[in-house]
């Protein structure tokens, strides 16, 4: 067979493979173009989740009539001009292939009206070219999706899982954005509306966290700011869970870079490290971070439909992610009361929304003894009067008693009721004590008398030799030999039982997508996790007031101290709202 | 099967068998000891597939016969039977059943076919030898304690005998090490084993060796490639032994250690006992200053609290400071016998040769900790 130049209906439908795979990624592509016309508002209309019919309406800046017919032509945009414009993208689109594609394998009508123009014009799916009606703006009418391509209709999923497809795409939209005004029609009535708001990025789009994520999540979101470099370097805004929120799958971590929704698996694993032993293995932290980078910084260039980006400096990135998210966990310590049920949580910098109200500050006469709760029948371990504290510098509040020899019982300023795993808690505290201790000692090394020699990749080898001064930090030395193997000469004094050869294996298994130590610290927290269980306060442990109280308050001065060694909580908290409603006074 | 024997004489045929056998097993039959009765003997036979221990008593065999029943049962009744009573055991239920009657108690317990038993008694060739049992018992007592507890490197978890030539002379060698340290005793060949293959003994069979060794005075010992079997009077103890190389462990002896320090066994053990109470509970690190005729040790943990002692030693070398993980020490200070240890060293990150001058036929290493 001769060879030929391919005709542009069918380049058209093989460029639309890429990019267009299913209805969602018509809006993805439309959304996308209204948002690069500078749309205050969005419109999304469907019928039989898009397979039928697909509208996308913006109030953006329009095309003139001279150019609608070019705008359906492949390669044709107004987005970028010349090479060096690809490497300062600034706009979703540059490819100019997604209105081509899409007028392909559907019967694509295009109107527009653009800014200034007297009367709005529109392109048949037949290609002629008439006047039509409409505010300025464009419309995009996607008829009988791939009708053209009937083997691509047959991979389609449920008309359902297209519609859950659109919502996915849409919800990164209205994340991303929270300044734009988003309507979708389904099969001709308003099923959702997010309008816009005002206001600095984090401060907007906190009111769309509750519907967007969950209302667990606008509750006890955790804002946080970091930059890197200066005005041009990267900037990262957002909102994470705090260590006691989770979930069982990672796909509640939303990463927008540039405003671009993209999935980062070295981001992930630096929000997921940050999180480190605060949260229970196997469950996810919730996140939705903005990542703000000078457009040459990053390379959108790589996947037509774009949720994958490169970055040129990934490891940077990595520790500002890791860093910043650390930060806000450390912030979150238990004087502000992020208690699992205590609601209690308002960074001073974020003035209050209706969804993000706390329960207003209860005022209770500190004379009153508190145990007056208990009269005579609770179980209550010493029977002494604890002394009165000063209210607002104690959330965990003052201990009445024990349950079971197990839980400390402690009612706050508020009236909460807070009950402590006294062996959870003084565990976590020990830890981080051990920790500490550690972090400001140097690390003990086991040099081997029989050095062990382990076979590797020669990747592998070089990136390990790469860490070597850093591992060496950690008491792990190591050396080349040969190509493919490294001898494995000391080992950390702490993990000095361990078969080194195994460890080495550990380490270079994340070695590529993170850094060693990360690996390393893991395995040595561990230990001082073991020894830390070993020296903490029992369960079963009857303890005086005196105890308790002291433990209540260590509690107060200790980051992290909300969570256990293993991620479970220490803490649980019953607002005096929600002791009412246990009795129905509410 | 059928016969009767006295309470004593059975007892001591099963009292080896509760360490071989396994509690938890998957295989029933692992749990169970097989009683063969014939020629007026009873054989009794536990196994955990890697090691097989071996009873053989007198009896009054009336029929002969092989079963298998739950050893930690049998092994509990009669512990529990009064001295001098006569036992007799019948299978009944066509061999399902072993009856076991003790003056006034009876017991009915329940049998797994014979069949099915795992026989690794047999030893394939091999090279026989009799060792006496004292000798066979220090060769592993001066060494075990330096084998590793990390069950992913099986070779170094074993003692590792063997023959070799020094100085024209043939020896029998032990060795174990867990890769920081080393422990290795000599003792002049025995006899007949001189051609004996290098075997890597396993962790429970060191064990029950040394348990053997109490039983007689004379050991009979036949060593394959595969098998190593140790016979005591009425016991037979035999065991796989681990299939790997050991580890070319001359190489890291040092032979050029130069700097010689003799110091009283007891008072050093002393000292790093009292100083490494405040050494970092981990990672116990003890550290020596050495200076002519005079050691000091030191210790200090994440507290910021110290200890330190200062020993008068036999020493006239070159100032040095190493490090030492105290429990290393100990152990070294349980493994010497005599009234002094010698330390060789040559700097403060090389391994340090440890010698008891009461006893040239053993001789330790042990690496320095960095600190």
């Amino acid at each position: 067979m001769a060879i030929r130049l391919l005709p542009d209906t069918l380049a058209n439908q093989i460029a639309a493979g890429e990019v267009i795979e299913r209805p969602a990624s018509v809006v993805k592509e439309l959304v996308e173009n209204s948002l690069d016309a500078g749309a205050r508002s969005i419109r999304v209309e469907t019928a039989d989740a898009g397979l039928s019919k697909l509208v996308v309406q913006d109030d953006g800046c329009g095309i003139p009539q001279d150019e609608l017919a070019l705008a359906l032509t492949r390669h044709a945009t107004s987005k970028i001009v010349t090479t060096t414009d690809l490497f300062h993208i600034h706009t979703f689109g540059f490819r100019g292939e997604a209105l081509p594609s899409m007028a392909a394998v559907s019967r694509l009508t295009l109107t527009s009206r653009a800014d200034g123009a007297a009367e709005a014009w529109q392109i048949t799916p037949d290609g002629e070219l008439q006047p039509a009606a409409l505010g300025q703006g464009t419309r995009v009418e996607v008829a009988d999706l791939f009708y053209a391509t009937p083997a691509r209709r047959k991979f389609l999923k449920s008309v359902r899982a297209e519609r859950m497809a659109i919502h996915d795409v849409l919800h990164k939209f209205a994340l991303a954005n929270p300044h734009i005004n988003l309507t979708l029609f389904e099969d001709g009535a308003e099923t959702w509306h997010v309008p816009a708001a005002q206001g600095e990025l984090l401060q907007a789009v906190h009111p769309r966290l509750r519907e967007l994520m969950n209302d667990d999540f606008a509750r006890q979101a955790l804002p946080l700011t970091a930059t890197r470099g200066d005005e041009h370097g990267a900037r990262l805004e957002g909102y994470i869970s705090p260590a006691t929120l989770h979930t069982g799958t990672s796909r509640q971590q939303f990463i927008f870079v540039n405003g671009r929704a993209v999935k980062d698996r070295s981001l992930q694993a630096a929000l997921k490290n940050a999180y480190g032993d605060r949260i229970p293995g196997g469950r996810h932290p919730l996140a939705v971070l903005f990542i703000s980078l000078p457009p040459e910084e990053v390379d959108v260039n790589v996947h037509p439909a774009k949720s994958e980006v490169r970055f040129r400096d990934a490891n940077s990135l990595f520790g500002l992610v890791f860093g910043a998210v650390r930060e806000a966990l450390h912030g979150s310590v238990p004087t502000s009361a992020a208690m699992p049920l205590a609601d209690a949580f308002r960074p001073a910098a974020m003035p209050a929304t209706p969804s993000w109200q706390a329960p207003a500050p209860v005022t209770m006469d500190l004379q009153a003894p508190p145990d007056k709760l208990w009269k005579g029948e609770a179980p209550v371990g010493a029977p002494q009067a604890p002394a009165a504290l000063p209210a607002e510098h104690h959330p965990l509040g003052a201990a009445l008693g024990q349950i079971d020899a197990t839980y400390i019982v402690a009612e706050n300023a508020d009236g909460a009721l807070v009950v402590v795993d006294q062996h959870a808690a003084h565990e976590r505290l020990v830890y981080e004590a051990l920790k500490a201790q550690f972090v400001a000692g140097r690390i003990a090394a086991q040099p081997l008398l029989l050095p062990v020699t382990v076979p590797l990749k020669a990747p592998e080898v070089d990136a390990l030799l790469a860490h070597a001064e850093d591992l060496a930090r950690f008491g792990l030395e190591v050396e080349q030999r040969g190509p493919t193997a490294v001898v494995v000469t000391a080992v950390p004094q702490l993990l000095a039982d361990v078969n080194p050869a195994t460890l080495l294996h550990d380490v270079v298994g994340d070695l590529l997508e993170l850094t060693p130590r990360t690996t390393l610290n893991a395995k040595l927290e561990h230990v001082l996790a073991t020894l830390a269980c070993h020296h903490s306060i029992r369960a079963g442990r009857r303890l005086s007031l005196a105890e308790m109280n002291s433990l209540l308050r260590q509690m107060e001065q200790t980051p992290d101290s909300l969570t256990c060694n293993h991620g479970r909580p220490t803490v649980v908290s019953l607002d005096k709202v929600a002791l009412e409603k246990l009795f129905a006074r509410r | 099967m059928k016969l009767s024997i006295s309470r004593e004489t059975l007892f001591r045929a099963l009292r080896h068998m509760s360490a071989v056998v396994e509690k938890r097993t998957s295989i029933a039959i692992l749990g169970n000891v097989r009683l063969k009765a014939q020629d007026n003997k009873l054989e009794t036979t536990a196994t955990d597939n890697d090691l097989a221990v071996q009873g053989v008593a007198e009896a009054f065999v009336d029929e002969a016969g092989v079963t298998t029943v739950n050893a930690q049962k049998l092994f509990e009744i009669v512990s529990k039977i009064p001295e001098g009573v006569m036992v007799a055991m019948e299978l009944a239920d066509g061999g399902s059943r072993l009856g076991l009657t003790a003056g006034k108690a009876r017991f009915s317990l329940a049998t797994l076919g014979a069949e099915a038993f795992p026989d690794m008694t047999k030893v394939d060739g091999g090279v026989a030898f009799d060792i006496p049992s004292a000798d066979m018992k220090k060769l592993l007592d001066k060494v075990q304690f330096a084998a590793s507890g990390d069950e992913t490197r099986a070779y170094l978890t074993g003692v590792y005998l063997h023959t070799v030539e020094a100085d024209g002379q043939k020896l029998l060698r032990t060795v174990a090490t867990d890769g920081h340290r080393l422990a290795k005793a000599d003792l002049a060949c025995p006899e007949g084993a001189e051609e004996m293959p290098d075997v890597i003994l396993p962790r429970k069979c060191v064990t029950e060796l040394r348990k053997l060794a109490d039983e007689a005075k004379t050991l009979h010992v036949t060593v394959s490639e595969k098998k190593i079997q140790a016979e005591a009077a009425d016991i037979v103890l035999t065991s796989k032994v681990i299939d790997a190389n050991y580890p070319d462990y001359d190489r890291v002896i040092p032979k050029d250690n130069t700097a010689g320090m003799v110091v009283p066994r007891k008072s050093l053990m002393q000292a790093v006992d009292r100083v490494s109470i405040l050494s970092h509970e981990k990672t116990r690190s003890v550290r020596f200053k050495l200076e002519v005729g005079h050691l000091a040790l030191s210790a200090n943990n994440p507290d910021q609290e110290n200890a330190s002692e200062e020993l008068k030693v036999d020493y006239d070398k070159v100032p040095l400071e190493v490090g030492f993980n105290a429990r290393y020490l100990s152990d070294l200070g349980g493994q010497v016998g005599g009234d002094d240890m010698c330390f060789f060293f040559k700097d403060s990150a090389s391994p340090v040769l440890v010698k008891d001058p009461a006893d040239d036929s053993t001789t330790f290493v042990v690496m320095p900790m960095r600190v």
